[in-house]
């Protein structure tokens, strides 16, 4: 039988310097990125779960996750893209438990379980027709809504969305005209 | 062309955000109640956008940055925690490699108690149950493997029958009935030398003295001499 030995290499001064060094490099290279793509996560978030809080508690926890995996990107040209994927997707998850809260809040009827109130900008932004548009947005397929979101942000181009998807412009200018379409039906 | 004909048309257009053209842009020129139902569709759409960039277009906390960049500055140890992780993934490697050992020598163990089973069969006498080298009888008889095997084969079990001949070589001693101590001794001696002995009782069937039976002659003869020789 063969004789397997695990060698573990030993840990030099060297090599934690150049490793400190390494880690520093990412770190640097993550917070330009942070203050370029932060405002983005934040954002989508924010247009998921409309409500400023969960926004920034969800968008944090996504650039948190995109910071510990961030070596692990290999083009790093695509983090915008990957960032807006990853807060998309906690939006959603944070969307889905409160709505099953909020179901189980209803059922039992316990004051303390509440939702924390909405900030003055929320209440700003919650006109009846906001409301329905909310809820028009939330009945979107996924698809739909990313794109609908993005290209609303700060007026993006298709062109800009396409890029940040990874997705043709075609299909960005099509899911945005059935995405507009399937709204104003259930608004009209 | 009725009003309803170019709903859809009028709709689509609005809903891309272009002006229509064609017998559309025609219709509406001449239709005042399909202007009015334009307008209005321009109007939903222009709302939705201004509905979704009120919600799209959040102002951003003052403190959310900063907060974001301390905390990666306290996660700045993080990579650390990759050392955990690569212990655990160590110790699973090693877990597999082991039980990876562990069954590749039962199962060999396995198919060398199946290439010899006689050795497991011959367990009440053998004193080693490694191969046997050397096989002691008390008796007046060696006996060779492959009377052993046909003794085994005309035993009670049966699947004695379907284990192949021993494959070796045998030393035997044959010792008389009286010697068994001897017998005895030098098997415990061979036993401390390391060696695998097998002591066997000799069936008594094989050990009955040989019968020669008398030589059987026919009547003679005799006749008288011829003349010559008597003489």
């Amino acid at each position: 039988m063969q004789e397997l030995v695990l060698i573990q290499p030993g840990r030099t001064a060297q090599t934690v310097l150049s490793r400190e060094a390494e880690q520093a490099a990412v770190r640097r290279e993550f917070e330009e990125r942070l203050t370029e793509c932060g405002p983005l996560a934040f954002r989508v978030a924010r247009g998921v779960l409309r409500n400023t809080a969960d926004a920034e508690d969800v968008a944090q926890e996504a650039l948190l996750r995109a910071y510990r995996r961030f070596d692990r990107l290999r083009d790093r040209t695509r983090f915008r893209a990957w960032l807006v994927r990853i807060a998309f997707r906690l939006a959603l998850d944070r969307a889905r438990s409160s709505k099953r809260r909020e179901l189980r809040e209803t059922l039992w009827s316990r004051p303390e379980r509440r939702p924390s109130p909405p900030t003055a900008e929320d209440a700003a932004a919650s006109s009846e027709f906001q409301a329905r548009l909310d809820r028009a947005m939330d009945e979107l397929p996924e698809k739909l809504r990313l794109v609908l979101l993005l290209a609303a942000i700060e007026g993006r181009t298709i062109d800009e969305v396409s890029e940040m998807l990874g997705i043709p412009a075609g299909t960005v200018k099509s899911r945005l005209f059935f995405a507009r379409k399937q709204l104003a039906e259930k608004l009209r | 062309m009725t009003c309803e004909d170019y709903r859809g048309a009028l709709i689509e257009s609005a809903a891309a955000g272009t002006v229509s053209v064609g017998a559309a842009a025609a219709h509406l020129a001449d239709c005042a109640a399909c202007r009015a139902a334009f307008a209005e569709e321009q109007s939903l759409f222009a709302s939705i956008d201004a509905g979704l960039c009120v919600t799209a277009n959040a102002e951003i906390p003052p403190s959310f940055v900063p907060r974001v960049r301390a905390l990666i500055t306290e996660q700045s140890v993080l990579p650390r925690t990759w050392a955990p992780a690569r212990m655990v993934f160590a110790v699973a490697v090693a877990a597999s490699v082991v039980i990876l050992a562990v069954q590749v020598a039962r199962h060999a163990r396995i198919d060398q108690q199946r290439k010899a089973p006689a050795n497991r069969e011959l367990a009440s006498d053998v004193v080693a149950p490694a191969a046997p080298r050397g096989v002691l009888r008390s008796g007046s008889a060696s006996v060779s493997p492959s009377i052993v095997e046909k003794r085994r084969s005309g035993a009670t079990t049966k699947t004695h029958q379907k284990t192949p001949p021993l494959d070796i070589a045998e030393t035997e001693i044959i010792v008389p009935p009286d010697q068994e101590l001897i017998l005895a001794s030098y098997a415990q001696y061979l036993r401390r030398q390391g060696l695998p002995v097998v002591v066997v009782d000799a069936p008594e069937s094989a050990f009955q003295p040989l019968k020669i039976e008398l030589i059987q002659i026919a009547e003679l003869d005799v006749k008288p001499l011829a003349d010559n020789y008597s003489q």
